[in-house]
């Protein structure tokens, strides 16, 4: 204790400075939450026993992936895509979100950017509206001069819960099997990273301000409590 | 002129250590190693290839019983993999096992049983026996040795660590006839089996550092008279830290303390930034499958191995948010290890020494500042202090480190305070206690409930009104928030938010059928029910400790000390603080604060097992699962305090007072260490 020789006056000032300081970060942290992708791993490995499935895009076909959100608003989905060895420099995957029959988003995705087989991110834009029941609807944009050089989305035979993948052009030998989309949903949510800290160090400061403060601006008050 | 006396002070330690690491030396190479001086024989290798007929071979198949932990542990995975299922909405389907065989209610698996025999013809003296198998599946075997056609050794039992391929055992028997049963879950081909018998003159390292160090404790003791009387904490330092190297130092890589492969994992991830990369041997680590050594010999190939699957060209490569979380803090003393370990390319063994070292250096300094401060109290927390629950907890991977030390400190300070009643609370005090508690707190919230002791500081303590009940309100305001965020943590960034901050799945997941809102619905429904358990429990564990051989002082899961060390530390603690030392006089804590620090601590005592009552016990569970000695240790000191005697003076002066005390507790702990680190895992 006789180490911390802040002068008394310096105390009187530093002390209550520090305590509103923590007191401002106390309140900031509300006011400025740090969002951050939360990652819900919907069906992302196979069953002991089971396969992946490669579903093919085409210009004519569709996937279509349908998926009640539980009252969170989704803020993107990641799917595998398989080039399947091909560049696809001019090849864009356009996928959109429908609530009933509204579009909410509809964006694209350039697939030459990615590697041979990757999981991307693909967030929704106006995402605060993707709640509920949602249907993503997965579609290709390519030159039709590379008609068989499409690539396809990752799935398996899994059972999801609230989930339903529905493709047209399935490979040989799946046309009557159950196919499920592998993929994350991409929910947000805000975290106060100095929050905890900031709470209770108010408090700390302010105890030990109230230690040093006082008694030097009202001594006399000091007397009479003393008494 | 000063200097002369350090100097020659310096100069007595250097000629001590030499003679102490002489006498070491001589006793391990004449008493130890006296067998393989006496019989000089050279090491046997024998090979199953058909060339030599003093070997046989013979397989068949058995059931072997599976032990409680191994059928519970396949209970706990299986019921939250159908909790797993049931939050995915999917159909859960039980995994068969074909191994596994259910007979007149017991587990079994099916197993190979290989049985070696060999025949050595003349008698030999085999100091270790070191099998190769390469198998898949960890082995294990068991030896029978012989001598003229009698069983000379019938209780030799090692495993063969599948990463390594070898299981070496310390036979120690004079032998001419073996016979070696190896269970396994695969068939082993004779060709692969590799058998060495040795007794080569090797001294060990690990027992020639103990000696050293034991022997130096007993040169301190008889040495440092001055600090003895009045700077402890410099005794405590040194003691402490030759215990604690001793325990690093010999435990090596072994995961033995609590749920160290949790803390391991956390602190390990808290040594980078946001990009993390786990090496095989790190992941290994984080998921408890380090393989364990029994020996020396082991502990070579052990590390080799981990040395091998530490390379960072392919490591596991994740991300973690810059923010730190609140709770993960308390891991920066093991975190700047690794880091530390990881920068100067240190092996994977150092570097998990070397975070281990970090803790314990970090104990070191917290508890050398509460000692310091303690004022006439400093023997006593020395003494906690040196508990060996304490000292090897310091000496791990885990926070209890950096929670027993800071709660301690807290705990002086507030124990200072209520032995000057009339002396005013200052800034330095006021927030030295308040960050204490702070600190020790985080990852166990729940001890804060200790600082609402100060609630009950007279005004006598403030300078006026106002800091008076600024005071408490900034003190309940700090406890409550630390409770608050039990129940409601601040959101983190890991992924799978809201299934882990989901009430309905919270729970301990080592355990069968936890869950903290059930849990909490049966205790309000049922208050006396609970009541009369929550009694009966803290009765049985009482009475368990003190009267039926349960031994308090643990080192992890190596083992306990014998029950009569529970009962001889109690009397020194006892005596410490009924009787003060010769010519001394020193106050004893008012009747209003000896109830008070009794109730606090029978209430910090319910909490800590209604805790695990909630978050670890089956819902409605009719005992209280979980709950160990060292969750108690933060409360020694206020218990211990309301002893404190002014009244009794000890014919002893405080240098024989601190002599007792630090001789009592050191050989304590350096027995245990030598029956449970260095025997079991170093011989």
């Amino acid at each position: 204790m006789k180490k911390l020789k802040l002068k008394k006056w310096k105390a009187n000032i530093v002390l209550p400075i520090i305590t509103l300081l923590c007191l401002a970060g106390f309140i900031g942290s509300y006011i400025f939450p740090n969002k951050v992708l939360d990652t819900f791993v919907i069906n992302m490995a196979e069953e002991e026993g089971d396969t992946e499935v490669l579903l093919p895009l085409s210009l004519q076909d569709e996937i279509v992936y349908e998926v009640n959100t539980k009252g969170l608003p989704m803020r993107g989905i990641q799917v595998g895509i398989n080039k399947r060895g091909y560049a696809l420099e001019r090849t864009n995957l356009i996928y959109s979100v429908y609530i009933g029959e509204n579009c909410i988003c509809n964006n694209m995705y350039e697939v030459a950017a990615g590697d041979d087989l990757q999981y991307v991110y693909l967030p929704f834009e106006n995402y605060e509206a993707c709640i509920g029941d949602i249907r993503v609807i997965f579609t290709l944009d390519a030159d039709e001069e590379d008609a068989e050089a499409y690539p396809a989305l990752m799935a398996n035979h899994a059972q999801i819960k609230d989930a339903k993948t529905i493709a047209q052009n399935r490979p040989e030998g799946e046309e009557d099997t159950q196919v499920s989309l592998k993929c994350n949903h991409i929910y947000t949510h805000n975290t106060y990273p100095f929050l905890y800290d900031c709470r209770l160090l108010t408090f700390v400061f302010l105890a030990a301000s109230m230690a040093v403060s006082f008694p030097e601006r009202k001594k006399k008050e000091d007397k009479a409590h003393a008494e | 002129m000063q200097n002369k006396p350090k100097l020659r002070h310096f100069l007595c330690y250097v000629l001590a250590f030499v003679i102490v690491a002489t006498i070491a030396v001589l006793i391990e190479c004449v008493a130890f190693q006296f067998p393989a001086i006496r019989y000089k024989q050279k090491p046997i290798s024998f090979a199953w290839d058909g060339s030599d007929e003093r070997l046989t071979f013979a397989v068949e198949d058995v059931l072997a019983q599976l032990t409680e932990d191994e059928i519970r542990s396949i209970e706990v995975e299986r019921d939250n993999q159908k909790m797993l299922a049931e939050y995915n909405g999917e159909e859960y389907v039980e995994p068969v096992d074909e191994t596994l065989v259910e007979k007149n209610g017991t587990m079994y698996r099916k197993v190979k049983k290989t049985v070696l025999k060999i025949d050595l013809g003349n008698p030999y003296y085999i100091h270790k026996m070191d099998l190769r198998i390469p198998v898949r599946e960890s082995a294990g075997y068991s030896v029978v040795t012989y001598r003229d056609n009698v069983i000379t050794e019938d209780n030799i039992y090692c495993t063969i660590e599948a990463k390594t391929g070898a299981g070496i055992a310390a036979v120690k028997e004079h032998a001419d006839y073996m016979e070696i049963s190896i269970l396994s879950q695969e068939e082993i081909a004779q060709e692969d089996i590799r058998l060495v018998i040795s007794n080569t003159f090797q001294p060990n390292a690990m027992r020639i550092a103990f000696m050293i160090l034991l022997l130096m404790f007993a040169v301190v003791l008889f040495m440092e008279k001055e600090s003895l009387c009045t700077h402890q904490e410099w005794i405590f330092a040194v003691v402490c830290l030759m215990l604690g190297s001793l325990l690093i130092f010999g435990i090596g890589t072994n995961q033995v303390s609590y749920d160290e492969y949790v803390h391991a994992k956390s602190a390990y991830k808290l040594s980078f930034g946001t990009r993390i990369e786990f090496t095989e041997s790190a992941l290994q680590m984080a998921g408890n499958l380090l393989p364990h050594f029994n020996n020396p010999e082991e502990r070579q190939l052990i590390e080799a191995y981990l040395d091998k699957n530490n390379d960072f060209s392919w490591a596991d490569i994740g991300s973690q948010s810059r923010f730190v979380r609140s709770e993960t803090r308390v891991y920066y003393p093991m975190a700047a290890g690794f880091f530390i370990g990881r920068k100067l390319h240190l092996g994977f063994a150092e570097t998990v020494a070397l975070a281990k070292f970090g803790n314990l250096l970090f104990y070191i300094f917290v508890v050398f500042f509460a000692i310091r401060l303690a004022g006439r109290n400093k023997n006593l927390v020395a003494l906690i202090g040196l508990l060996p629950n304490c000292v090897f907890l310091a000496s791990a991977l885990t926070y209890d480190a950096v929670v027993n030390s800071f709660l301690l400190l807290g705990m002086v300070l507030i124990t200072n305070e209520i032995l000057e009643p009339k002396r005013k609370l200052t800034w330095q005090t006021t927030l030295m206690i308040l960050f204490s508690f702070a600190i020790g707190c985080q990852s166990k919230p729940i001890y804060v409930v200790m600082a609402l002791l100060m609630l009950f500081f007279g005004k006598e303590k403030f300078h006026n009104r106002m800091q008076e009940w600024v005071f408490r309100v900034a003190l309940l305001a700090v406890a409550g928030f630390m409770i608050y965020n039990i129940f409601f943590p601040t959101p983190t960034t890991d992924s799978n938010y809201y299934l882990v901050e989901n009430f309905s799945y919270a729970g301990d997941k080592r355990n069968l059928g936890t869950s903290v809102t059930g849990q909490i619905e049966y205790i309000f429904g049922n208050p006396l029910a609970y009541t009369a358990l929550l009694l009966q429990s803290m009765g049985k564990m009482i009475s368990g400790y003190l009267f039926q051989g349960v031994g308090f002082f643990q080192y992890g899961y190596l083992g306990a000390a014998p029950v009569i060390a529970t009962y001889l530390v109690l009397a020194l603690a006892l005596w410490l603080v009924l009787v003060a030392p010769k010519g001394e006089k020193r106050k004893g804590v008012g009747v209003k604060y000896v109830i008070l620090n009794a109730l606090m601590v029978f209430g910090v005592s319910a909490i800590v097992w209604t805790s695990m009552y909630v978050s670890y016990t089956t819902v409605g569970a009719n005992e209280i699962r979980g709950v160990q000695g060292r969750y108690f240790i933060p409360m020694f000191l206020p218990f211990a305090i309301c002893f404190l005697n002014g009244k009794w003076e000890s014919r002893l002066q405080q240098l024989h007072r601190s002599r007792i005390m630090f001789g009592v507790m050191a050989a304590l702990n350096f027995l245990m260490i030598y029956v449970l680190v260095i025997t079991k895992m170093n011989i």
